[in-house]
């Protein structure tokens, strides 16, 4: 045994050719299958482990109006539930783009964090790494924005990847030109608005599903039922609660208002009681001081009259009082004077005396009562006096108030006024909360992500090209493994002989050679699993990378297939290996050291044809009989060969299929730059937007009606948009209808629908038929069908305004505008009710740099192929010469040149090529064929054509590598000893 | 001299050993002449035989063949060389299995812009009924036959035969030895025949007897046997 072991391992280092190119075959095969395969499940496997690494939402709520504490609890609640966490999130604009800033969460959606740190302030924000740098400064242009953030700039302090953002393209936003570019996360406490934007929540028992398989749609099921019955309850909730608590502001703002007025009217109720008061006294007091005058006038008049009574008794009058007075006096001094002349002692002296006594108490007495009169009468002047001051301060107190009691009048009167306009201002809040609409909960799963979903949808057409290629790859493989074995036990036939008549076993001669095919054979599989899950999956990978934001791929080794293909290898050797030496081995010994006859001549078919025959050279005619002397290796070179040149066809295929789609849509047949979705449908262009079109030079929108209805068809349910222009002359500019039919360019009739040619495929409608689809409330409308168009991505039916108000029975109103040209990007859009922008370039975009990194994989592809078809080619050249080695020397004795010889012997090979190429031609249309139709989706047609120039290249790579095989062969066949093979038959 | 080999020197190399298989070999053949090269196994025989017919390069000496010094000729030249000049007879004869008897011998006349008729050569060595047969189905004899016809058909200045009935029983070999010398006699053919069966020698005119890598005797036969006069 030993001593087989060591001949083993002799012929290994002898055959070392034969023994790398059965290696290399494996080695191909497995790593071409195993990682075409493989590198799709790995890249699930690889977003899964990031989305549960950095704890993706399953589910995300917004809603119109925000979200309370209350809305929170009751998704808290809910069973399935495993985290609830309530965010904030808000678009900003900066620098005329428009980017997501969010709340930093630790328990959900985790920033990953790449460079710099997390922020220690709300100033501080960490960003998008493939946007921004460490120490830019984000500022928020939007107005408005004091009662939702505390901040209006960020400085970026790190760098980071979110789960949330896997693509290079975003998704919309309602700020800007709609476009969402980036995005940053803030510290939460930076946010002020009083409701959260946001409910993230994850969903118990997903985080160990795998993401993008039914078992994790299976797993957040539960939960996304619960979620779909509380939405209708919370949002009449959150409504009542909104309307409550406006009304009971309405009723705050009303018993404010009648307070106040009640407050005013108690006031002037008291100041009117004080004036009234205030009149009162004044009147007492003025009656109680007139009648005091009149009494004091009246006992003066009286004192008056007794004085005049007195002195009319004396016959003086008031007015001659003083003159009386003054005669008296006059006559008093006359007497006296009388007197003075006189004794003394006269009688006449004592007369005058006792006269002038008499006169001076006379004159006395009229002096005390002038003096009283004078009292009297100053008294008199005095009391009216006083009275014209007193009526004077009496008129002043009325006018007084008087000037209350018309302040009063005002107060009750502003009142009014003010009590008419608080009533209106009521009516009008009361108005407002009619208004009022009600909240609505949008429920978003990860597939409402569009980088979660297209990345997913990527890799399934990746998926359909690396599944059924690889397949194909191995079968040839497969082929060339029993080819190389079978020949390489054929050539040990006089060894096995020897070692035979030997006394050696069967059995251990066999498990001689098993050791020799099965350690090229796990080597092959080694290397071929390494090349496979280490470069191939990661080279798919690489494809992916350009457009996604994710970690480094994971390898994933699922057990089946692993398993599958190295036991079906091994199986295959094995098998082969024990057939192929049973054959030989069954012989008996000295035959085996015998040589192996010669295949026997024979005449073929073609020989009947003498006279053509005979004018074949022998090469000709060798070359025929050739052919068909070595059926085996005929089938396997020309099978070989075909798969190889079928693969690259398909490869090829697969690139002109891809290629051309994005132009013929978003060229060819979609001709508009631009889709504004607008807020609200109307019946005419609106003026702002009219303003806006101009001064953005935009010629000719036009107003369409676009609307997503549902088909079905093979118990699948699509989606199909019914357009409808306001113009149906303007919409030939916009988008090209060219009927499937006449192959004329259409216009939408009157009377019927045109819909799109994937549509009548999937329905089987043709012209003149009818067809039914649904709207969103699961009713039936039913179209006829005038004509069908050309189109290859997504389904339409276009119809026109008549039909359209025929079909549906109201009228018809438009919520899109279809244009040309460019906006500016600093424009709001929400200023002109604009909801959206849709950019035609965008779709172009993100479609070719799909369609350039699938190139990648098909290079890969083809050129793991030519390598394959290499492989093959050299084998069997390899087989062919060593077959004929015999031949060949006696050629070369002959005198046959060295170009004679290769001639001869390639030719064959050639011809088998050729017909290899050929058949590798069809082989590679319908393997095209298939692959595509697989890669479908059932809203994109990928063409069917495949170049002429792909097959063209398709066939000379595999001549051209039969060229290079040739030249490599004439090196051997150089070698070929002549002396040496004519000695003996070995 | 039609060929003369002067001091002609073969050494091979097999890893650390280095064989000697023919030193200081000379001889003359004339033109017309039919020559046998006599010797045991390991003589050196067949490498002076490949040397001959260019199959193989001496390391020394000189072959003149026709007055020119083959010795001194290129690959190419050496091909040129087999294919105008020589005509070989092998001992496992070497046909192209899967080419009629006739088509074996067309095939150099392929090669060769004058050469005689396939089938009139096939009838010379007795073989008209056969052309259409594959070697498969024709004997050893008739096989070497075909071989020799293949090999006259070039009409070659010098016609090789390496143990041409080593292979054959001696009814047979007679037959086979027969053409040869007949077409020595009437075609004027220099004709080298290398056997280590020593009855053969007997034919030769000259026979060259080796041992050991080199020329141990050259006997000019005056008067050569007939075929029938010899057994083995």
């Amino acid at each position: 045994m030993k001593l087989l072991l060591k001949n083993i391992f002799k012929k290994i280092k002898k055959s070392i050719g034969r023994f790398l190119s059965i290696m290399f075959i494996i080695a191909l095969g497995i790593s071409v299958f195993m990682g075409l395969r493989e590198s799709t499940a790995g890249m699930l496997y690889t977003a899964d482990n990031y989305y549960d690494e950095y704890n993706l939402m399953d589910f995300k709520i917004v809603s119109t109006h925000g979200f309370t504490t209350n809305d929170v609890d009751s998704v808290s609640v809910l069973s399935n539930v495993e985290k609830v966490v309530p965010s904030y999130s808000l678009d900003v604009i900066f620098k005329g783009e428009s980017i997501r800033i969010h709340a930093i969460e630790d328990e959900i959606n985790n920033v990953v964090l790449m460079k710099g740190r997390m922020p220690k302030n709300n100033s501080e924000c960490v960003a998008d790494m493939y946007k921004y740098k460490l120490n830019n400064t984000i500022t928020f242009d939007n107005d408005n924005l004091n009662n939702i953030l505390s901040v209006s700039s960020c400085k970026v302090v790190g760098l980071i990847k979110s789960p949330l953002y896997v693509r290079d393209e975003k998704g919309i936003s309602n700020v800007g030109n709609g476009k969402l570019i980036s995005f940053a996360f803030i510290n939460k406490e930076a946010f002020t608005s009083e409701y959260y934007t946001d409910i993230y929540i994850l969903s118990k028992d997903s985080k160990g599903k795998k993401s993008y398989y039914v078992e994790y749609e299976k797993s957040i099921f539960p939960l996304k039922k619960e979620l779909e019955e509380l939405k209708p309850i919370r949002e009449t909730i959150r409504y009542e609660e909104i309307l409550k608590e406006a009304n009971n502001e309405i009723l705050k703002v009303k018993n404010d208002l009648d307070d106040k007025i009640n407050d005013s009217l108690g006031e002037l109720r008291k100041a009117k009681i004080d004036l009234d008061n205030g009149k009162k006294q004044l009147e007492t007091k003025k009656n109680k001081i007139l009648k005091d005058f009149d009494t004091n006038r009246n006992e003066l008049n009286k004192n008056k009259v007794i004085i005049l009574n007195n002195l009319n008794y004396l016959g003086i009058s008031e007015t001659e009082l003083n003159n009386y007075t003054l005669n008296l006096s006059n006559t008093i001094n006359n007497l006296k004077a009388q007197l003075s002349s006189l004794d003394s002692s006269s009688e006449e002296y004592s007369y005058i005396t006792n006269q002038i006594n008499e006169l001076n108490k006379k004159h006395d007495d009229l002096t005390l009562v002038k003096a009283n009169l004078l009292e009297i009468n100053k008294g008199l002047l005095n009391l009216e006096e006083n009275y014209t001051l007193f009526q004077k301060g009496i008129s002043k107190e009325e006018e007084k108030l008087q000037g209350g009691y018309y302040s009063y009048e005002n107060g009750m009167s502003e009142i009014e006024n003010a009590k008419q306009k608080a009533n209106k201002r009521i009516n009008e809040a009361k108005e407002e909360l009619n208004k009022i609409e009600k909240p609505i909960w949008y429920l978003l799963d990860r597939t409402d992500n569009s980088g979660y979903i297209s990345y997913k949808e990527d890799i399934l057409k990746v998926d359909a090209i690396a599944k059924i290629l690889p397949i194909f790859f191995i079968m040839v493989v497969i082929l060339m493994i029993l080819n190389t074995l079978t020949r390489l036990i054929e050539e040990e036939r006089t060894e096995m002989g020897i070692l035979l008549s030997n006394g050696f076993s069967i059995t251990s001669i066999l498990f001689g050679y098993m050791i020799y095919v099965l350690t090229s054979g796990l080597i092959g599989i080694g290397i071929g699993l390494t090349v496979g899950y280490g470069i191939i999956t990661r080279i798919i990978y690489g494809v992916f990378l350009g457009r996604y934001y994710i970690p480094n791929l994971i390898t994933v080794v699922s057990p089946l297939p692993f398993v599958l293909v190295i036991s079906v290898t091994l199986i295959i050797m094995i098998i082969v290996t024990i057939v192929a030496c049973m054959k030989e081995l069954k012989e008996t010994p000295a035959s085996l050291l015998r040589p192996k006859p010669p295949k026997v001549g024979k005449k073929v078919f073609f020989e009947r044809f003498k006279c053509l025959w005979q004018k074949l050279s022998f090469m000709g005619k060798t070359t025929i009989r050739n052919l068909f002397r070595y059926k085996k290796r005929i089938v396997m070179t020309v099978l070989g060969v075909a798969g190889c040149t079928a693969l690259l066809v398909s490869g090829m295929g697969i690139n002109d299929s891809f290629n051309k789609i994005s132009e013929l849509q978003y060229r060819d047949i979609i001709k508009y730059d631009t889709m504004y979705v607008l807020k609200k449908d109307t019946k005419q262009m609106p003026l702002l937007l009219n303003e806006f079109f101009n001064e953005n030079g935009i010629v000719n929108p036009l107003l369409i009606n676009q609307k997503s209805y549902t088909f079905t068809f093979d118990n699948k349910t699509e989606d199909v948009y019914i357009i409808t222009p306001s113009d149906t002359i303007n919409f030939n500019n916009y988008v090209d209808l060219t009927s499937t039919i006449s192959n004329k360019r259409i216009s939408i009739p009157n009377d019927g629908a045109i819909i799109t040619k994937q549509l009548a495929d999937h329905l089987k409608v043709k012209i003149g038929d009818s067809i039914s689809i649904r709207d969103s409330n699961n009713e039936l409308i039913v179209l006829h069908i005038s004509d069908i168009t050309y189109n290859y991505v997504a389904h339409y039916i276009y119809i026109s305004k008549d039909y359209y108000e025929e079909i549906f029975s109201k009228d018809l109103s438009y919520n899109s505008i279809i244009a040309n040209g460019k906006i500016d990007n600093n424009i709001t859009l929400s200023d002109y009710d604009i909801l959206m922008v849709n950019y035609t370039e965008d779709i172009i975009n993100t479609f070719d740099s799909f369609v350039s990194g699938l190139n990648n994989i098909i290079i890969m592809i083809v050129a793991f192929a030519s390598f394959l078809a290499f492989i093959v080619l050299y084998n069997l050249t390899i087989i062919n010469v060593s077959e004929r080695k015999r031949e060949i020397a006696t050629f070369k004795v002959l005198g046959f040149y060295d170009k004679e010889i290769s001639t001869f012997v390639y030719r064959e090979t050639l011809i088998l090529t050729i017909i290899g190429i050929i058949i590798g031609l069809f082989l590679g249309k319908y393997l095209h064929h298939f692959i595509i139709a697989t890669a479908e989706t059932d809203n994109i047609v990928f063409l069917r054509q495949i170049n002429i120039l792909s097959y063209i290249i398709s066939s000379i790579i595999t001549i051209i590598f039969s060229v290079i095989v040739q030249l490599i062969i004439n090196g051997t066949l150089k070698r070929i000893d002549m002396i040496d093979s004519l000695k003996s038959i070995e | 001299m039609y060929l003369e080999l002067n001091k002609v020197k073969k050494t091979y190399t097999m890893g650390d050993i280095t064989i000697t298989a023919a030193d200081k070999v000379s001889f003359n053949i004339e033109k017309g002449e039919l020559a046998v090269v006599l010797g045991p196994s390991g003589a050196g025989k067949t490498t002076v035989l490949n040397i001959l017919g260019g199959m193989d390069k001496c390391d020394s000496g000189t072959i003149i063949f026709d007055g020119k010094d083959i010795s001194k000729y290129s690959n190419h030249e050496l091909t040129k060389y087999r294919r105008n000049d020589i005509g070989f007879v092998f001992q496992f004869y070497n046909l192209v299995q899967n080419l009629t008897t006739l088509e074996n011998i067309e095939l150099t006349n392929q090669i060769c812009k004058d050469s005689l008729s396939a089938k009139d050569v096939l009838i010379s060595v007795g073989l008209k009924d056969r052309m259409d047969n594959f070697p498969s189905q024709l004997s050893g004899g008739e096989q070497q036959r075909v071989a020799i016809a293949r090999a006259l058909a070039k009409k070659p200045k010098l016609l090789l035969c390496d143990e041409p009935t080593g292979a054959l029983d001696s009814k047979t070999g007679h037959k086979v030895l027969e053409v040869l010398q007949k077409t020595c006699k009437e075609y004027g053919m220099t004709v080298v025949i290398i056997t280590h069966n020593s009855a053969i020698a007997g034919i030769a005119d000259r026979i060259i007897k080796m041992k050991n890598g080199t020329v141990e005797e050259i006997i000019v036969n005056e008067k050569p046997l007939e075929i029938k006069e010899i057994n083995w």
